[in-house]
């Protein structure tokens, strides 16, 4: 990965080895799949969306940083 | 100002005035003026331009520390093929604020957006720095605004290096496909986009140059000094444009 800024490396990766989020990867309707980080056990920070259908990438409720309720997950 | 607005649009299919209800307690109340500011919603607007920023960072193949703000690449990417094949989106407009990021993202989203075959215009606010340029560059038509910047500087390595020769030239090469696509892609000539990139005494601590609105289309990077109305106004101008030479084609 080449890095090209003129910020100095050391601010932008800052915190990059302890910075280890755990994501869930939650199905949608509709076929795809969303990968969020855990804010509480109902609800998310959507982080990326994986769909192989370009207009889900038009959704604003399925943008990245978007927060996300749903329901608690089994087996965590 | 909006919300002054807001509170006096005359909510559609809903009577303006109701005879007064008997009293209420405060929480009815509440909860009514809650349902009311939920429907006095701005209705959606049909657009038939699609605008993106790019903001902060331009993350690439890893996930950078939260105190980034970083505009992710795998989701820009769908989103601009969504663009091209969504019959309702007829422009593109692309708002750069960047401070550079990974090369390969950068150069990924401005190849997109070059072969995109839908009017596109970039504006460059605050700064479209390093790996921004690329982006800048990669519409059909760009725009600065006149206090906005643009860093032009070398490529640095990050992480593990090397020590031999060999190092230096993969960094070379990196740094010519940056070079390549925006001579490609602008007015400027391959030797003055070297000569500022490689310029000293301008950068307290690094080489390089540091553009301000002007200046930008002055060495022929960007076409023209304007804000979000020249923009859109062009943009809309390129669709408009573009329809008529569609109907006259068929």
């Amino acid at each position: 990965m080449i890095l090209y800024t003129p910020l100095p490396v050391e601010a932008v990766l800052e915190g990059f080895d302890s910075y280890t989020p755990e994501y869930l990867e939650l199905d949608y309707p509709g076929g795809g799949k969303l990968i969020v980080e855990p804010l509480s056990p109902t609800e998310g920070r959507l982080v990326r969306l994986i769909s192989s259908h370009p207009d889900d990438y038009l959704r604003p409720e399925l943008q990245p940083g978007t927060i996300i309720s749903f329901g608690p997950q089994r087996g965590r | 100002m909006t919300l002054y607005h807001r509170k006096t649009r005359p909510v559609p299919r809903r009577p303006l005035r109701k005879p007064a209800p008997p009293a209420r307690s405060s929480q009815e109340i509440a909860a009514q003026n809650i349902q009311q500011l939920g429907q006095a919603q701005v209705p959606p607007l049909e657009s038939n331009l699609h605008t993106i920023s790019i903001i902060g960072q331009i993350e690439g193949h890893m996930v950078l520390p939260p105190q980034n703000k970083t505009t992710k690449y795998e989701h820009i990417i769908p989103q601009l093929v969504a663009v091209e094949q969504n019959p309702k989106i007829e422009g593109l407009l692309i708002i750069l604020n960047t401070v550079g990021g990974d090369v390969e993202a950068g150069l990924a989203i401005a190849e997109m957006i070059d072969t995109l075959t839908k009017p596109t215009v970039s504006l460059v606010l605050g700064g479209g720095h390093s790996i921004g340029v690329p982006v800048a560059v990669s519409s059909d038509y760009s725009f600065i605004s006149e206090t906005a910047t643009m860093t032009i500087h070398p490529i640095r390595l990050s992480g593990f290096v090397i020590g031999v020769p060999q190092t230096y030239e993969y960094l070379d090469k990196m740094q010519d496909r940056v070079i390549r696509f925006v001579v490609n892609h602008s007015d400027i000539s391959e030797q003055k986009f070297r000569e500022l990139m490689f310029n000293s005494g301008q950068l307290a601590r690094d080489i390089g140059t540091v553009l301000v609105g002007k200046d930008a289309v002055e060495v022929g990077l960007v076409k023209e000094v304007g804000g979000l109305g020249q923009a859109v106004a062009r943009l809309n101008k390129m669709v408009e444009e573009r329809k008529s030479k569609q109907a006259g084609g068929s």
